[in-house]
């Protein structure tokens, strides 16, 4: 796990520093180049680029909503933390406030429905292609775009019942 | 929930979608048998798929993508950039983090700024802010911190500045409360500096006690990042100035902004500022040098 994380935030400091304004940054390329690059490595052992594409989308999804309950506590008034500005032009409070109520409703989600969670994953937080998720998951594309429909109504039901 | 549970779920569902709406709920009453439970399920999921409009539509990989880099910014120390060798941080505002550095072509130490990426990926930006610190530079006075050069390596810029040893305003007041003469010394340092930027034509518009550091060895008082406010600021194309105000202010709710205590009312409005702006913030701080406290607390 440490040796993923920090071959990708390497990987994402480098695409964040070549970014040019008006293109989108690439980030699935960048889990894709962070496979690879670990894959070549001796001691690694992953089974599968599934596997690893399926890690890397839970770390994301990990580092985003650590980083938001952060900001909630800080805007809380909890601890003497201070947010810098750099960090807080990532999130908005706003946006901060959904992803919090959404990993919990995920939660939720996968308690009923384990491989909805894993498509939400693997698109919202690991940016997939519905084809990539199929692969990542060995089910067919039609498979994952029909959960992740489901999925998105049920979440989007869970939501509005919690506001 | 039991897999066949979870197919006929999605069965139904996907069945009625290809439904125009207004003959959803026949079909279901149709399709669902007299499992009223599952009907009741895939009318309500339906529901919630109709109202969904964009939801989740956006991966947020690009944010937690920028989250991994900002991690990576910590991970600097020991790295050259340009001829400098990066020793330890100094601190961290909202223009970017600042750290200790050597020189390796003097050898002397000095303070190295890195901006933020996203501050430098907007080239207009980028530009001004070149500019800006091109004329800080030219100021050449005792209380103005001196830059030795803005530059770039590969695309992180950079701004290279003396390195003083010694305490910001902030921190000496947060360890003692400081006598009236010592408040005068350093308002009359920071004047003299204002002074001197105002004559050449450029406001500081950030003054503020984290801007201005006073040197262990002599008590000299250096202030910073002449200009450089002007690279956070948002520009506002509205005459609205109550909307200007809030967009301002608001946003990055949240986060401690220090520097709303000390900005003038046309700053706060967000209207065209001049030296005025700076004699504002310098009786805010020199108010709380005394007072021990910001004339104006709370919301602003």
């Amino acid at each position: 796990m440490p040796l993923v994380y920090d071959e990708l935030r390497r990987l994402a400091h480098h695409y964040i520093s070549r970014e040019r304004p008006g293109h989108t940054l690439q980030t699935t390329a960048l889990v894709n180049e962070a496979y690879l690059r670990l894959v070549n490595q001796k001691n690694v052992h992953w089974e599968n680029r599934a596997q690893f594409f399926g890690l890397a989308a839970k770390l994301m999804r990990h580092i985003l909503v650590d980083h938001a309950r952060g900001l909630a506590y800080a805007k809380r008034g909890g601890g003497a933390r201070k947010v810098s500005l750099d960090e807080a032009a990532i999130l908005s409070s706003e946006q901060a406030a959904d992803l919090i109520a959404l990993d919990d409703a995920l939660e939720k989600l996968a308690r009923e429905f384990p491989r909805k969670c894993r498509i939400v994953e693997l698109r919202y937080f690991g940016g997939m292609t519905v084809e990539e998720a199929a692969e990542v998951l060995q089910v067919s594309p039609v498979t994952v775009m029909r959960d992740w429909n489901v999925a998105k109504a049920w979440l989007h039901r869970e939501l509005s019942h919690g506001s | 929930m039991e897999a066949d549970r979870e197919q006929q779920i999605d069965e139904l569902f996907h069945a009625a979608l290809m439904r125009v709406p207004a003959e959803r709920a026949a079909f279901l009453a149709e399709a669902g048998g007299d499992d009223e439970e599952l009907r009741r399920e895939v009318s309500s999921l339906l529901a919630a798929h109709e109202g969904a409009d964009d939801f989740m539509e956006k991966p947020v990989m690009e944010a937690a993508t920028r989250l991994l880099a900002d991690n990576q910014a910590r991970a600097i120390i020991n790295q050259q950039i340009g001829h400098y060798k990066i020793l330890k941080l100094l601190g961290a505002g909202g223009m970017g983090e600042v750290y200790l550095a050597e020189d390796t072509m003097l050898g002397r130490r000095v303070a190295v700024k890195l901006l933020p990426a996203h501050f430098t990926t907007d080239s207009e930006r980028v530009r001004r802010f070149q500019r800006e610190a091109r004329s800080a530079s030219a100021l050449n006075h005792p209380n103005i911190l001196t830059i030795h050069e803005i530059g770039q390596s590969d695309s992180t810029h950079f701004i290279a500045t003396e390195f003083i040893d010694g305490v910001t305003l902030r921190e000496r007041m947060n360890e003692v409360r400081l006598s009236l003469s010592e408040s005068l010394d350093v308002a009359i340092q920071v004047a003299s500096a204002l002074a001197a930027a105002h004559e050449e034509g450029i406001v500081h518009r950030d003054i503020k006690p984290e801007n201005i550091m006073l040197r262990r060895r002599d008590r000299i008082v250096k202030v910073l990042d002449f200009g450089l406010a002007k690279l956070t600021e948002q520009k506002v194309l509205t005459t609205d100035h109550e909307a200007a105000t809030m967009q301002q202010l608001t946003t990055h709710p949240g986060v401690v902004m220090g520097t709303v205590a000390y900005m003038s009312p046309e700053q706060a409005r967000g209207i065209e500022v001049d030296a005025r702006t700076d004699i504002w913030s310098l009786g805010m701080v020199l108010y709380e040098m005394v007072a021990g406290r910001v004339p104006f607390e709370g919301a602003a």
